[in-house]
């Protein structure tokens, strides 16, 4: 591969992702049945039985049947999930404010804004 | 006949304009099918993959020609020339070559630890196909190719393998719905090849073809798309990040940590194995997820008879 090859890929890259900016294919945000639905779609097996959206409706707590509770996450414009067992880390600084920490650096942890953040928190802490 | 052209160089061109192309297509159908940080990390991928294939090229042409001439000279192999039945029998070996790496990438960890990469969007679009790995050299992509150079001149082979990836490029799309009957029924299609980018259980490890689906068919492992199930594209378990290097390199520093950390005599298992295997059975392998998954599948049915038989 030559210099010159190597600044045309780098141009062409570029212009096709500021096109795509340009454009905005944004993100769908997640209704709570969305949100369940996402889950059962994405972790085989997992059944859920209810959702905890975020104010912003673009991250998701869902409970499983099992005790298992799903992380949900926009990544983009898509959501990437992981299916925590309690205990899971999490914490609540204040109010309706819980944050969540997938156990994966790359994966980050995720700040959710609920109504009911102590019940998910107590979920995600695996007290019954 | 040495010197043929560089197909796959030549395509570029090609390949950026029927991008522009389903970019519209999609932005005119309300689809969100791209996503402006997916697109930088699948196509900044496709760039450093030309470049680590570039820089591991001398060393794979080195190792052809030590075939070709081990076929030649001890094996007394023939050397089948350019004559103009050889093409469509060297395309069609390089397939199956394909079909046996692409299959081996997904059941072998250390090849999967390469190819993980092109899988690793949760976008299927043409961005998605030149989402390539940078260490398919390290990863040994190149061995299941190797045989073919007894017989058939180098020159050849690296022609038809890049008819091979120029085919494969336009079946990433979901721009495209079916085919005519005929056409799906040997080819790979992009309805076969999303079957293959999906994470849904019944879709694990299916679809392996190149250019022709025959091959998943003749060996069992083809998977018709449903219109009832909606495709999940990606990982099982989706990266969530559009860092690079993490994109390129998380499956090695996977294996690593393991290595590290399982007991010595398990620790061959963590490179030969499925991707999913563990020691303790901590995780799921894509066979142990599709067996719960129809596991499942079964029992829905009879809880809900069961249910429907108390109410009575």
């Amino acid at each position: 591969m030559t210099i010159p090859t190597l600044l045309g890929s780098l141009a062409a890259i570029g212009i096709v992702v500021l096109i795509v900016r340009a454009l905005r294919f944004q993100a769908k945000t997640l209704s709570e049945e969305q949100a369940m639905r996402y889950s059962e779609e994405m972790i085989a097996g997992f059944d859920a039985i209810d959702a905890g959206l975020c104010r912003n409706r673009h991250a998701a707590l869902v409970l499983g049947d099992d005790g298992r509770v799903v992380l949900l996450k926009c990544t983009g414009n898509r959501y990437a999930a992981r299916a925590l067992t309690p205990p899971a880390r999490c914490r609540c600084p204040e109010q309706g404010r819980l944050i969540v920490d997938s156990d994966e650096r790359q994966f980050g942890h995720v700040e959710l804004q609920l109504d009911n953040a102590a019940l998910w928190q107590q979920r995600l802490g695996g007290a019954t | 006949m040495n010197d043929l052209p560089d197909i796959v160089t030549l395509a570029i061109p090609g390949f950026i304009l029927l991008m522009l192309i389903e970019i519209a297509v999609l932005k005119w159908r309300g689809s969100d099918g791209y996503e402006t940080a997916d697109t930088a990390t699948s196509l900044l991928l496709g760039l450093g993959s030309t470049i680590a294939g570039a820089l591991s090229a001398g060393l794979f042409y080195a190792m052809a020609a030590a075939v070709q001439s081990f076929g030649g000279e001890s094996l007394g192999s023939p050397q089948l020339g350019f004559a103009w039945w050889v093409w469509p029998l060297c395309f069609l070996l390089d397939d199956l070559a394909y079909y046996i790496f692409h299959r081996s990438a997904h059941r072998v960890r250390w090849f999967w630890a390469g190819h993980v990469v092109h899988h690793s969007s949760q976008h299927y679009n043409l961005s998605t196909a030149l989402r390539q790995t940078w260490t398919g050299f390290f990863a040994l992509s190149f061995i299941f190719r190797l045989p073919l150079f007894l017989v058939f001149p180098p020159a050849m082979i690296f022609f038809c393998a890049g008819l091979n990836l120029i085919y494969q490029f336009w079946i990433h799309t979901e721009a495209v719905g079916r085919l005519p009957r005929w056409f799906e029924a040997v080819m790979n299609t992009p309805s076969h090849h999303r079957v293959h980018h999906g994470t849904n259980a019944r879709y694990l490890d299916r679809n392996y073809a190149g250019v022709f689906i025959i091959w998943d068919r003749l060996f069992g492992t083809f998977e018709r798309e449903r219109d009832d199930e909606r495709i999940h594209y990606g990982l099982v378990h989706n990266l969530g990040s559009f860092n690079l290097l993490w994109a390129a390199f998380h499956e090695w520093a996977g294996i690593a940590r393991d290595l590290w950390a399982a007991p010595w005599r398990h620790k061959l298992h963590y490179l030969i194995r499925e991707p999913g295997w563990s020691h303790d059975d901590s995780r799921e392998t894509s066979a142990m997820i599709r067996a719960r998954w129809e596991a499942q599948r079964t029992a829905k049915p009879k809880k809900a008879i069961d249910q429907a038989a108390d109410s009575l």
